[in-house]
């Protein structure tokens, strides 16, 4: 069973992304033990049982140990996986899903984050009727709808409606 | 106890608040019937229009959202055979059939009682089990109110969608969000790096907003594009008769009854009560055999079960702070921001207020029955609709309400950033409400552990001093030794080590 073989494998990638997860999962609570215990060796303190580092230092040891286990367990159903797919004699190519779906689902996302990014950058910049619209026809075009005018209608309608909400009636400083 | 009730009633009954507690609900059937929309997602993102409110007019709203999402669910239980929220699972097993047969109006008919009576039940348990819980809590010291909070959290992991292992490292990092900004005790910076925008730690609403806004939206992305094909193209309802009711109360009662216990356990959740009370409705059934085929009381009890946990779960949250789901998480976070400290002082320090909340449950019930009643067909018609057209308003929502908070973009990118975070850990399989409770408990837990160590001079022991205080310990360590023995045995036997059930 070769490495490419695997790779095509479904579940395989699955638990290659969990493995990953428990990687950073690790990382982070390695990093809060070390910079919250920097914190204490540079401050001054009483001795107290229990300080501002006591329970911040207990969640990341307990992040890092839950995340090895977590890690662990993946290393082992990957190895299990293999050795079943070794066994069944399959070629490695199992449950493949469509390529255009899985790619437009992460364009969907992508799109979505960066359109999100940009409203944020640009609120208090832009006046927020014409923000809006814009975030409006951008997501509801990544997300399908057609690129005529009932999608731009709809955007100026939320933007409208959202305007009148949030400005006129709720008075937020946007 | 008649006095509450009578300052409740005169509070909810004010023009305002009954017409946001109907707002609520008529929203809250919307969003409960649509599947991939979710009663946390619609209260926090109503988060923002609540702010200019004064606290009861803003429960009231979140309160309707939350009675209405239960008896929503089953909408799409029934005619699609796919749940608008996790609770309703169940009653697509009998609802479906029923619908099947050309009797979906009369599924949604019992379906309709089913949540009136249940959520009737569970207020009534509610109404007069928090001010009797509620004098006892007031008596709970520091360590006592540290425990409990480190008990529902485990409760919370052990019993969510997905394994405790997952639910345990979502609470951890819910923890340590909790930990940035401020020591709370001696104005240390924890996790500031230097920035001052961080040292009033993250703000809470872009959390809530982050996990249960962007997050949801972003996992929902599969669904654009799919519109619905529906079991019959319209549909009325048909209310049962009240003799054929009168005929299945057990059922009812049954529904009532897991409800309510099961929502007062933090963080349980309502899909293991309409579970075990489907069970246990079709083991006492004369007619158990017809479950799963079209029998009306498989539709009563779930239903019922799942409006009576609206009752259980107010239990926790007024009297201890403590959420029983979700939805309830993101309303003890609305407590929050409108000033209101939530815990064991909140029936002493606001204890009209909680008579009102309780009230308001009661009244958002009888609502929701006439609303359902009166707009059934045209939440039908959204049900068809590509739901793809709906995520752009609630992303806007999601923006405004983090904008909102404190009026700074620096809570939009922190919303966007644990948008992306809850994604990413949602895909994986992290129930993000342990996540979210980890981030709402921690401060309390931290603040009570210190305060009890101090007072008792540093002395670890005052967290066993008394009876209750072990108790507690016992039941920590009887959960953490129950998973693992769970874990071990399914690991041996080649099981994936999960837990069927959520919070919604």
């Amino acid at each position: 069973m070769t490495g490419r073989g695997l790779l095509h494998s479904r579940a395989f990638r699955d638990r290659l992304k969990d493995l990953a997860l428990a990687v950073a999962l690790a990382a982070l609570g390695t990093f809060g033990y070390l910079h919250i215990r920097a914190e204490v060796a540079s401050g001054l303190l009483e001795q107290q049982d229990i300080t501002f580092a006591t329970l911040p230092s207990t969640w990341c040891a307990l992040l890092v140990l839950l995340s090895l286990v977590y890690a662990i367990s993946v290393v082992v159903d990957l190895a299990r996986l293999r050795a079943r797919m070794a066994t069944e004699g399959r070629d490695g190519v199992s449950e493949p899903e469509p390529p255009r779906v899985q790619r437009g689902l992460i364009v969907r996302i992508f799109v979505t984050v960066v359109a999100l990014v940009a409203f944020a950058a640009l609120l208090g910049e832009v006046p927020f009727f014409l923000l809006v619209v814009a975030f409006l026809a951008v997501t509801l075009l990544a997300y399908g709808r057609p690129a005529r005018w009932p999608t731009l209608v709809l955007a100026v309608a939320g933007g409208a409606a959202f305007h009148v909400l949030f400005v006129w009636m709720l008075k937020l400083p946007l | 106890m008649i006095e509450g009730f009578v300052v409740g009633i005169s509070s909810v009954m004010l023009p305002l608040n009954l017409v946001l507690l109907a707002a609520g609900v008529a929203l809250g059937l919307l969003v409960g019937a649509l599947p991939g929309l979710t009663s946390p997602m619609a209260i926090t993102v109503l988060l923002p229009i609540t702010y200019p409110l004064e606290t009861e007019p803003a429960l009231m709203l979140l309160m309707g959202v939350y009675v209405g999402t239960k008896l929503g669910g089953s909408y799409s239980a029934i005619l699609l055979r796919t749940p608008g929220t996790p609770s309703a699972a169940c009653t697509a097993m009998d609802g479906f059939p029923m619908a099947e047969r050309g009797e979906a109006g009369k599924a949604l008919g019992y379906a309709t009682i089913g949540s009136t009576f249940g959520g009737i039940f569970g207020w009534i348990i509610a109404f007069a089990g928090v001010p009797v819980l509620a004098s006892v809590a007031i008596e709970s010291s520091n360590a006592d109110i540290a425990l409990i909070g480190i008990l529902g959290l485990l409760m919370v992991s052990a019993f969510t969608r997905g394994s405790m292992l997952k639910g345990l490292i979502g609470v951890l990092l819910g923890l340590l969000i909790a930990s940035v900004g401020l020591d709370p005790m001696d104005a240390t910076n924890r996790y500031t790096f230097g920035t001052t925008a961080l040292m009033e730690g993250i703000p809470f609403t872009a959390a809530l907003i982050g996990f249960f806004g962007v997050a949801v939206v972003l996992s929902d992305m599969r669904m654009v594009g799919r519109t619905t094909q529906l079991m019959v193209d319209s549909v009325s309802l048909a209310l049962p008769k009240i003799r054929d009711v009168a005929r299945r109360w057990q059922a009812i009662v049954i529904g009532g009854l897991y409800g309510t216990i099961v929502g007062a356990i933090p963080g349980v959740g309502a899909e293991s009560a309409t579970w075990m009370a489907y069970a246990t409705a079709k083991n006492r059934s004369k007619h158990g055999d017809r479950f799963g085929t079209g029998e009306p009381d498989g539709i009563l009890t779930p239903e019922a079960s799942n409006n009576a946990l609206t009752g259980g779960t107010m239990v926790p949250m007024l009297t201890l702070g403590l959420p029983g789901d979700g939805s309830t998480a993101v309303m003890l976070g609305a407590l929050v921001l409108h000033g209101v400290e939530p815990g064991v002082l909140l029936m002493q320090t606001s204890g009209d207020l909680v008579y009102t909340l309780l009230v308001s449950l009661l009244i958002a019930t009888v609502l929701m029955f006439f609303i359902a009643l009166g707009m059934m067909k045209y939440f039908i018609l959204v049900l068809k609709r590509d739901r793809s057209f709906l995520f752009p308003f609630v992303l806007v929502l999601a923006v405004v309400g983090a904008f909102a908070d404190t009026n700074s973009v620096f809570t939009v990118y922190v919303a966007i950033f644990f948008g992306v975070v809850g994604y990413v850990l949602e895909s994986r399989g992290f129930p993000l409400v342990t996540v979210v409770l980890g981030v709402i408990l921690g401060p309390i837990i931290e603040y009570n552990a210190r305060v009890a160590l101090a007072l008792s001079g540093n002395d670890w022991s005052t967290f066993a001093g008394t009876w209750p205080r072990v108790g507690m310990l016992a039941a920590i360590v009887i959960v953490i030794g129950y998973e693992i023995a769970k874990g071990i045995s399914a690991k041996g036997s080649g099981e994936p080590v999960t837990t069927p059930t959520g919070s919604s």
